[in-house]
């Protein structure tokens, strides 16, 4: 397998803090590569880096060969990265399908002026981006809720909007913040299939979750992170037998 | 469907216009009315859609609106040229501000364009030899569409409202766009829409360009349809009156600002009846709708209908 995402060394300090220190790490095309670790380990920060929320302070990051170390949030998105949110983002000022077909932003390209003008290319686009925004939110079954608004929906339908949205930009590789929190038994169920099938259709998957049975069994390489440091970087057996994670992090139970 | 207002908004208009030609509040009100439709609802692209706020909008209303008065009057020329060069200035002082102004957020962003508004009112006022200083300038020719002079108030309210109607049905296409989409994400959450490849800082600009150069399009009519122009046309006052229409209506809304901007117009027309508490009456009257509508009065009410709607349709199929 090649790797799609290449991580040399990343450090990035917020003031004395040192949220991330010495990062190496590949993604393979294809697998579910998940991230764990106790709150403020620097999971999120490495999505943030990823997607150019925030930049390394050393270290370089490779995506598909585009140095992307230094790039804009949006020209990391236009090359095949997307991600979902900890605390949601969804755009509750549009209904479900416009959240999503936003998310069409880079399949198409039509400017302002051929937009107020609505020339013949715009009604074309609309026509082909409607039918996209459609079949992602069939893929995590909300087809029946496209028209309704997004700020009336519960918590575990967003997630899966969320989702919806982010596979619409056709991203070769998604980073999962925490989908599986707050949601309840039979909701991470649906969540495990969800993220199985996004995998099975050929896009790679970074996960960030505490939901340690998830994450156990739908991994294929499992990264450890404990104070900003990678702690272990295995298979999910590996990393449950390693007792520097039991200790860190697992505790005995799940040893 | 998707411009079934804009046909109510012209039937309701060219109705009136035909059935009460005469009429004050339809020709001279009306006309005044659909200023401040253009106004608005260009104003909405960039606070409603795009979730910014300008308070210096009156001078990019002010740049049309002069340029318009000092080439035709010094140089002769053609007010629809004039226009243009209306239109280009103030795309180019827009886009040259966009960037560096674009950056603030909230309350910065506010101030920098408060801050816009007020340098080029203070220019209006000072450079008497260019703008006539604070009496402004008069014997602004009429605009001629082929032979026909436009001089008449029905013939500047079908104008107008012809012009009101392009601006809804640019706001309108916009709306269902990708760019459309784009400024309405960044209102939604600016990173989100980064994150799925939407440049913001490019999109704000932008829409920000596009918003200018309607209102100075509608600040070059302005001066030939009063064939006079002063800096109290374009103070600061008059920013803040158009983010109060765009608000009152509703944000985000076309139709929502073409409420607002029909309620503020006729407003205080209807309340001189009542003299000195006008002001009054004025000020009370905008804080209940604000305190009981907080979407703004259009947004409310479409809500407030489909919520009936809805519980009639829960209450059939409960009965059944």
């Amino acid at each position: 397998m090649s790797a799609l995402l290449e991580v040399n060394s990343v450090s990035r300090r917020f003031g004395g803090v040192e949220a991330l220190k010495d990062i190496t790490f590949s993604v393979h095309g294809g697998e579910i590569f998940s991230i764990i670790g106790p709150n403020g380990a620097g999971k999120t920060t490495l999505f943030n880096l990823l997607t150019g929320v925030f930049y390394a302070d050393e270290g370089s990051i490779l995506f598909n060969s585009h140095d992307i170390t230094r790039k804009r949030t949006f020209e990391i998105a236009r090359l095949g990265i997307q991600r979902t949110f900890q605390n949601l983002q969804i755009f509750l000022n549009m209904n479900c399908i416009e959240n999503v077909k936003t998310a069409c932003h880079t399949r198409i390209s039509s400017g302002m002026i051929s937009g107020c003008l609505r020339l013949k290319k715009v009604i074309q686009e609309e026509r082909i981006v409607e039918k996209w925004a459609m079949e992602a939110l069939d893929f995590v079954g909300m087809k029946d809720l496209a028209l309704a608004p997004s700020d009336t929906l519960p918590y575990g339908l967003l997630k899966r909007l969320e989702i919806a949205r982010a596979l619409a930009a056709k991203p070769s590789l998604i980073l999962l913040d925490e989908p599986a929190a707050g949601l309840n038994d039979t909701e991470t169920l649906e969540m495990r299939h969800l993220i199985e099938s996004i995998s099975r259709s050929g896009i790679t998957v970074m996960l960030v979750e505490h939901n340690m049975s998830l994450v156990m069994e739908i991994s294929h390489r499992i990264m450890v992170l404990n104070y900003g440091q990678c702690l272990k970087l295995g298979t999910p057996t590996e990393v449950q037998k390693d007792p520097e994670v039991i200790a860190a992090y697992l505790g005995e139970a799940a040893g | 469907m998707r411009l079934v207002g804009l046909y109510i908004f012209l039937a309701v208009t060219i109705g009136l216009g035909l059935l009460f030609p005469d009429n004050y509040y339809v020709s001279v009100v009306g006309s005044t009315a659909f200023f401040h439709i253009i106004l608005a609802v260009a104003l909405n692209l960039f606070m409603g859609y795009a979730g910014q706020i300008s308070l210096g909008h009156a001078a990019f209303f002010g740049i049309g609106a002069y340029t318009s008065a000092i080439l035709t009057t010094r140089f002769n020329l053609n007010p629809f040229v004039a226009m243009s060069a209306g239109a280009m200035l103030t795309g180019a002082l827009s886009t040259l501000l966009a960037r560096p102004i674009l950056k603030l957020k909230g309350h910065y962003l506010a101030m920098a364009t408060l801050g816009l508004g007020i340098i080029v009112h203070i220019f209006l006022v000072q450079e008497e030899w260019l703008t006539g200083g604070p009496d402004g300038l008069s014997g602004i020719p009429p605009i001629k569409i082929a032979s026909l002079v436009v001089d008449t108030d029905i013939q500047w309210y079908f104008i107008l409202c012809a012009v009101s109607a392009m601006t809804i049905w640019i706001s309108l296409n916009l709306m269902d766009s990708r760019m459309g989409r784009a400024l309405r994400a960044i209102h939604g959450s600016e990173i989100a829409a980064e994150v799925l490849g939407i440049d913001t800082a490019s999109a704000k600009a932008q829409v920000f360009v596009l918003s200018a150069v309607l209102t100075s399009i509608a600040g070059s009519l302005f001066v030939h349809q009063q064939a006079f122009i002063s800096p109290d046309s374009c103070s600061f006052a008059f920013s803040v009156e158009l983010v109060t229409m765009v608000v009152l209506g509703g944000l985000g809304s076309t139709f929502g600002a073409v409420f607002g901007a029909a309620i503020l117009t006729f407003l205080p027309e209807f309340l001189v009846h009542f003299e000195e508490l006008e002001v009054l009456l004025y000020g009370a009257i905008l804080m209940c709708i604000m305190i009981f509508l907080p979407k703004g009065v259009f947004v409310s009410a479409v809500d407030g209908v489909m919520h009936l709607f809805q519980r009639r349709c829960v209450r059939d199929v409960g009965s059944s």
